[in-house]
């Protein structure tokens, strides 16, 4: 035993070393920065869009001011990473699996049915949800998990630290 | 000494011993995970604290510190994996002397030199922090500014991500701290008509979803790695040969960790890297680095945890975080209505005492975990990720909710994780975010109230010898390492 750390591809084999050569590739720090910049000049947009300061405080310092100097230095400094990263070869990067959109995809619809559904039950369908989509099988155990777990958080919080939570369609059965 | 017994005295309190021993078993164990760092268990912690009076949360929280820096070498030396980031130099000689069969030397090498390396630096910190929060009486807005700006600065050296890329994600936690009303002039900026961010977007919720989001989805994109586990026979006591071998190489690693402890925005793993690196350039013995070198694991086990008190000195002191940890606990005393710096000092010094004492108790209580129960602990590693993680997002959603008890604050957890995880891959550290979340305020304000002060006249800031002082840290900090490799070319050159 050398390493502790195996990978798999999908099919179960060990993921190879890439061979061939390679095509030169752009860096990922210029598209990065472009991204960067773009963010700051929306950004610069929105602070012109402040309302106008009252005349009785206008002779501090205007509250465009301080973000604006921040968007500058946000700019200068993805212009260095860009000029760091100019004709540099792009690191090979191993492509995201898509059970990471799916967990993304499930974080959101999590958070988006709370209102709903209430706490509990949106924590109960997570702990199921997640752990399947991760490969887990072994459903009695997921269903002990699902069961116990979102309901011993649901009274630690709202019973010990009185956190008063949206129940959803159970407001009525709580209350 | 009347310090040291005064926090002593405090921790005479059983409910405070027993908060204490929570935090360091929970430490050791969030530690020992690979992928829960101290950091994010604090983070995922401090709605909890909340509910607590200040002394026993900000106790909670600084043993969990403690005691997670030292949980992370025990997987890094079982599993070559280290449970957190200040343990990646441990893993270099921890794993190599496990396979060999030393799993018990390596961890009780891993134990003793932590639990030197913490006791160190919580004396230091109970003698430097009062000297330093004196100094600090003398402090002006234009001082503040430029200490604050020092702090950010520093983020261009943490070793994780790119200098550059520290400094944009240090500039974009500022930014994101001008979210809200402008307190000079009632001005309601990138609020979006949202009257729930008009006091700005908490950062607590910030710092969940950026620590636990984003490790969720970093712990999808790994889920085909697996772990091989060397079994850990009985952890043991260094031997009088150990200790000969080793016992310099602990004396210069609790001097370095903190050292860079104190340094803001750094941390343990930086402390950790120069404390092996070190080690091994004094090493009689170099050839066996990397091969299973015992002062390979004394050096930054020593160094890491050195830092965790050093990290607190100007946390407490300035309000200036030494680590991102440390921003974490300086987040939970602006959340108790306590502003670190000089008069934290005069008007709480039970809660300053209950910190030094808990800090000192948890190192003590590690050493004792850490020799009877390390290879219980290892066996966390044996909770499936399928379970964990789950576990620990269905927590982050409730903590990041329960603060104002708002859905905005999980949303904003949500979105701070999912941008959070992009900016991962992408080479951006989450730890400079924080800073600048933290610091933004601070930075702002002071640097508004200093210009008021100047009458809007900026060269004024130089006739302040201690802002300038700062100012020319901040250009050193900055600058430093390029003008360093410059010189050294054309030292080489000639």
């Amino acid at each position: 035993m050398t390493d502790t750390k195996t990978t798999q591809n999908g099919d179960g084999n060990k993921a190879r070393p890439d061979q061939g050569s390679r095509p030169f590739s752009i860096h990922t720090d210029l598209p990065m920065g472009v991204a960067v910049l773009l963010f700051s000049a929306v950004v610069f947009y929105l602070t012109t869009l402040f309302d106008e300061v009252p005349s009785a405080m206008a002779q501090g310092v205007p509250p465009t001011q301080f973000p604006r100097l921040l968007l500058f230095l946000i700019s200068a400094f993805a212009v260095m990473m860009m000029f760091q990263a100019w004709g540099q070869e792009a690191k090979k990067r191993k492509p995201l699996p898509k059970v990471v959109f799916l967990s993304a995809v499930l974080l959101i619809v999590f958070v988006s049915i709370v209102n709903w559904v209430g706490i509990i039950a949106a924590m109960m369908l997570f702990c199921i949800a997640l752990p399947i989509l991760w490969g887990e099988r072994r459903f009695k155990i997921i269903a002990i998990f699902a069961a116990i777990y979102p309901v011993l958080v649901y009274f630690l919080f709202s019973r010990v630290m009185e956190v008063n939570f949206p129940l959803g369609f159970f407001t009525e059965f709580f209350r | 000494m009347d310090g040291l017994l005064h926090a002593i005295s405090i921790m005479t309190d059983p409910y405070l011993l027993f908060i204490v021993l929570c935090g360091t078993v929970g430490g050791v164990l969030v530690g020992a995970l690979p992928g829960l760092t101290s950091t994010m268990a604090t983070a995922l912690l401090l709605p909890f604290t909340v509910m607590m009076p200040p002394v026993p949360a900000i106790a909670l929280l600084s043993a969990l510190y403690c005691a997670g820096t030292f949980g992370g070498s025990i997987t890094a030396i079982l599993i070559n994996a280290p449970g957190a980031p200040p343990a990646a130099a441990t893993a270099i000689d921890g794993y190599p002397m496990a396979l060999r069969g030393e799993a018990g030397r390596a961890l009780g090498m891993a134990t003793v030199s932590s639990t030197i390396g913490g006791i160190f630096s919580v004396i230091v910190l109970l003698v430097a922090a009062p000297m330093l929060a004196r100094m600090a009486y003398s402090f002006g807005p234009p001082e503040y500014f430029a200490l604050a700006l020092f702090g950010l600065s520093m983020l261009a050296s943490i070793t994780k991500g790119s200098a550059v890329k520290n400094l944009i994600g240090g500039t974009f936690g500022v930014l994101v701290a001008t979210v809200g009303i402008d307190f000079t002039t009632g001005v309601e900026r990138f609020t979006f008509g949202y009257p729930e961010m008009t006091e700005g977007i908490h950062f607590i919720p910030v710092m969940i979803g950026i620590f636990g989001g984003a490790e969720l989805l970093a712990q999808a994109a790994s889920l085909d790695v697996v772990y091989h586990r060397v079994a850990a026979l009985a952890v043991k006591l260094p031997t009088k040969e150990d200790f000969k071998l080793v016992w310099k190489t602990i004396v210069r690693s609790c001097g370095i960790g903190t050292f860079i402890g104190i340094l803001p925005a750094e941390g343990g793993t930086v402390a950790a890297m120069i404390g092996y690196n070190e080690a091994r350039r004094w090493s009689k013995n170099k050839d066996e680095f990397g091969n299973g070198a015992i002062e390979g694991i004394a050096g930054p086990e020593a160094a890491n945890n050195a830092a965790t008190g050093g990290a607190m000195i100007p946390t407490l002191a300035l309000g200036i975080p030494g680590s991102g940890t440390t921003a974490v606990i300086l987040g939970a005393l602006l959340v108790h209505g306590l502003r670190p710096g000089p008069y934290l000092f005069q008007e709480q010094p039970d809660l300053l005492y209950g910190i030094f004492g808990a800090m000192l108790v948890a190192n003590i209580l590690f050493l004792g975990i850490g020799l009877v129960g390390a290879k219980l602990f290892a066996r966390i590693t044996l909770i499936p990720r399928t379970f964990l993680w789950p576990a620990v997002f269905v927590l982050a959603v409730v903590g990041a909710y329960s603060l104002e008890q708002a859905m905005v604050d999980v949303g904003i957890m949500l979105v701070f994780g999912l941008l959070g995880f992009v900016l991962r891959r992408y080479g951006f550290a989450p730890a400079p975010i924080i800073m600048g979340i933290i610091l933004g305020d601070l930075v702002e304000n002071t640097l508004k109230q200093s210009l008021l002060l100047f009458e809007h006249d900026w060269t004024m800031f130089f006739g302040r010898p201690i802002a300038v002082s700062f100012f020319i840290l901040t250009f050193l900090g900055l600058f430093g390492p390029f003008l360093f490799k410059q010189m050294k070319k054309m030292v080489g050159g000639n």
